[in-house]
């Protein structure tokens, strides 16, 4: 993908983002992530995780990371600023311009149903994290005829599972979450898969 | 406070938030209020609705959204750039740093493979309880469960996800007029 190529498919991104950064993950799967492709699954999934432990945005962190392996620094340059160049645009036009945009119902009715496709694709951003945690291959071919099942990760299991209850009943914190995580990742991995 | 030193006190302050806030977006807001409302007083309070509001409304990164609206009400356009400029610079510099001396991200080692797949494992948790946490807010009734069903669907039998959000704003947004006009001549009949 050439440099301006990459800053309007970021642009793209930005403007379909509605529901905070995981939503960017079925878009950048999408476009960048498979066999033979710019990320491989495993690839990704690392991004994604080193993006939760170093600070700032995850969607500013993966358009940094995916422009640089296609086209260097200016690549990165180029995939950042188209992620936030439409936001730029639309959040200084809408303080400047239109005061109660939210409060207008053709505003309103497109954030009812962007939202709603938005929290699909959070769900959906699930599974794929499934595949590369939870299950031994793409968590899709399940849902797809003829596909062979992946197998399942014990550890991986177990991992999911103590984030998920660690951080929705215990209030934990995302950085403590995610360096648990990893030092669980250490032991158990190696030694039940 | 001239000029300069407000644009530089913007380009300053979302630098350090964000160097300094992991997990990004909504996360920043209570920082942005210390910062911008108490201490320096640039903001007055009912602002920061607004920019609240704003974050949530406008599509993109939470986090920048927030950096240009804050921005934007302090100093204007150079504002909101000076303000977005600070927002995006540690992530850019701190990944470009990782990116250029360790692009392959795939560890030899057993020990930092199992590191690295434990962690890929509990950012699959994280990811559930937002997802947990977007269905509670957006499902109130079954034509909503409905539409997430089929929007998930959807990206399960490999629509793409551009696609899925397209029309999740036609088919969402025709289904939310459509009850707003029946609720309005329901009413219309009452009187």
């Amino acid at each position: 993908m050439s440099v301006p190529g990459l800053f309007f498919t970021f642009c793209k991104f930005s403007l379909l983002c509605f529901g905070g950064g995981y939503m960017l993950i079925p878009l950048l799967t999408a476009e960048f992530v498979g066999e033979g492709r710019l990320l491989t699954p495993e690839r990704f999934g690392n991004l994604v995780s080193i993006s939760q432990l170093t600070p700032g945005p995850v969607g500013i962190n993966t358009a940094t990371f995916a422009g640089f392996l296609q086209g260097g620094a200016v690549g990165s340059l180029a995939a950042t600023l188209g992620l936030v160049f439409p936001t730029f645009i639309l959040a200084a036009a809408a303080v400047s311009l239109i005061r109660d945009g939210q409060d207008r119902p053709a505003v309103r009715a497109v954030l009812y149903g962007a939202r709603l496709a938005a929290a699909a694709l959070v769900v959906f951003a699930v599974v794929i994290f499934a595949g590369m945690s939870i299950f031994t291959g793409p968590a899709v071919d399940f849902f797809r005829p003829g596909a062979a099942a992946p197998g399942i990760s014990c550890g991986g299991v177990i991992i999911t599972s103590a984030a998920f209850v660690l951080t929705l009943k215990c209030r934990c914190r995302t950085t403590v979450v995610i360096l648990l995580s990893g030092l669980l990742g250490a032991i158990l991995i190696p030694l039940i898969g | 406070m001239n000029k300069f030193r407000t644009l530089w006190l913007l380009f300053f302050s979302f630098a350090k938030i964000a160097a300094l806030v992991v997990g990004g977006g909504l996360a920043m807001l209570p920082v942005i209020e210390e910062t911008f409302v108490r201490k320096k007083k640039l903001l007055p309070q009912e602002e920061l609705l607004d920019v609240v509001a704003l974050t949530q409304t406008v599509p993109g990164i939470i986090a920048a959204n927030a950096a240009v609206a804050v921005g934007m009400k302090v100093a204007g356009l150079a504002g909101a750039a000076a303000a977005l400029a600070g927002a995006i610079l540690p992530s850019f510099l701190v990944i470009l740093l990782i990116a250029w001396k360790f692009p392959d991200l795939e560890p030899g080692n057993l020990y930092w493979q199992g590191t690295f797949a434990g962690i890929r494992a509990g950012v699959t948790g994280l990811i559930a309880v937002t997802a947990c946490k977007m269905v509670k807010k957006t499902v109130r009734n079954w034509p909503e469960a409905a539409a997430l069903a089929g929007f998930l669907a959807a990206a399960l039998a490999g629509v793409s996800p551009a696609f899925i959000i397209l029309a999740g704003i036609a088919v969402g947004g025709g289904y939310f007029q459509l009850v707003r006009r029946r609720n309005d001549r329901a009413e219309e009949e009452r009187k």
